[in-house]
């Protein structure tokens, strides 16, 4: 397997700070509103692992792929991931910017492109795993997500694409129809 | 078994006579020109010639990507009349090995940049169609891989500007699909020649599992 780096929020500190059992009793997923297009996610931060990883293929392009893996309410793991390929560097600074909102907030959200809920969960041998401290190892599911961008409840917002563009989250989110999830 | 015979795409001018002003250099006013190659018309483009390409196309007849589809990215619509000449003029070189879809060139590119002309994350890829700079000196190289059809005197900064991008992207990946159909043995999906020209078509990644 290539050169994986999962990462989550600091669970172990939530732990200690909260109560471990406090945790998986908040812990929560949900989709918050989706079109045919888009997905916005409201997720706990102890759902929520990331990965940069070293793409194969062409090393000397040295491109990453920068993953949110994310334990759904059927404990399965959807991937919401970055569809541009950022540099090593890149992906290490996108990693840091997401783990800083995923620590610090309680509730966690994020903006997709597609839509989740009519991609169905794919289920059998999985070929990925990923780690979630405190509710253990589990599948990936085949459902798929791109990112788009990250917020917390404390006003911390990230968006790779944004640049220094204001404001956070911008267009397509937050998404203007009011059609929540089924 | 036949061969199909080799597309010339250069041509040998022999050593020739060349009528120039008189000087002291030359008081015969002839001059000789050394034998060389030459690329035949319609195998190259620069970039001049590609912006004439793009003004003068004859529209008529077009195949335009879909409106509309992209919604989620801005300027998601604002390439399509460039995609739409790109593709025909690439599909009537190249149509013999199959013709090019302008909705996958579009798709193509709201994964490489989401339409950015100029997306910051990767410092290795270009532009809005996220040439390397590898790929680009092969697009350039008239003896590689790509030989068949390049470009000359492209910079990096080409790389930026959509209107050069774009036609390089298209005509990279027609060369993608070849090699793609030499990988798998017979003939890549649209969605494999993507993958194959985000160099992910035999990877083993959880990325390329998302893709």
């Amino acid at each position: 397997m290539p050169n994986l780096k999962v990462a989550t929020a600091n669970i172990m500190l939530l732990c200690a700070l909260s109560g471990c059992s406090t945790l998986v009793r908040n812990s929560s997923f949900e989709i918050k509103n989706e079109t045919d297009l888009l997905t916005e996610l409201l997720v706990t931060p102890d759902r929520v692992a990331i990965q940069c990883e070293e793409l194969d293929e062409e090393p000397d392009v040295g491109a990453y792929g920068f993953m949110i893996h994310l334990l759904d309410e059927k404990k399965t793991v959807t991937t919401s991931a970055l569809s541009i390929r950022p540099d090593r560097e890149n992906c290490k600074k996108i990693s840091q910017r997401v783990l800083r909102i995923l620590k610090g907030g309680r509730q966690i959200y994020i903006g997709n492109g597609f839509q989740l809920s009519n991609q169905p969960r794919v289920s059998g041998k999985a070929q990925f795993r990923y780690s979630f401290p405190v509710h253990g190892t589990f599948p990936s599911n085949g459902r798929t997500l791109e990112f788009v961008v990250i917020a917390n409840e404390n006003g911390q917002c990230f968006g790779p694409s944004y640049g220094d563009r204001e404001p956070c989250p911008q267009f397509p989110f937050p998404i203007q129809s009011k059609t929540p999830a089924k | 078994m036949k061969k199909t015979p080799h597309k010339k795409n250069v041509t040998t001018v022999h050593e020739h006579p060349r009528r120039i002003p008189v000087s002291n250099k030359n008081p015969t006013g002839v001059t000789v020109v050394d034998q060389h190659l030459r690329r035949l018309p319609g195998t190259s483009l620069d970039a001049t010639e590609i912006e004439n390409i793009t003004q003068s196309y004859d529209r008529k007849k077009l195949v335009y990507p879909t409106a509309g589809k992209f919604r989620r990215y801005r300027n998601a619509d604002h390439y399509d009349d460039v995609i739409a000449i790109w593709v025909d003029y690439f599909n009537n070189k190249f149509g013999a090995i199959g013709k090019l879809d302008p909705d996958v060139i579009k798709a193509l590119i709201a994964s490489e940049s989401g339409f950015r002309i100029d997306p910051k994350e990767n410092r290795t890829a270009l532009g809005i169609a996220q040439i390397t700079r590898p790929t680009l000196k092969l697009l350039q190289d008239p003896t590689g891989e790509a030989k068949d059809f390049i470009f000359t005197e492209m910079r990096l900064k080409d790389l930026k500007n959509p209107a050069i991008a774009i036609p390089l992207a298209i005509r990279w990946l027609f060369r993608k699909k070849t090699t793609a159909k030499s990988k798998l043995g017979r003939e890549p999906t649209h969605e494999e020649i993507i993958l194959e020209y985000k160099g992910l078509l035999r990877s083993s990644s959880a990325l390329k599992q998302s893709s």
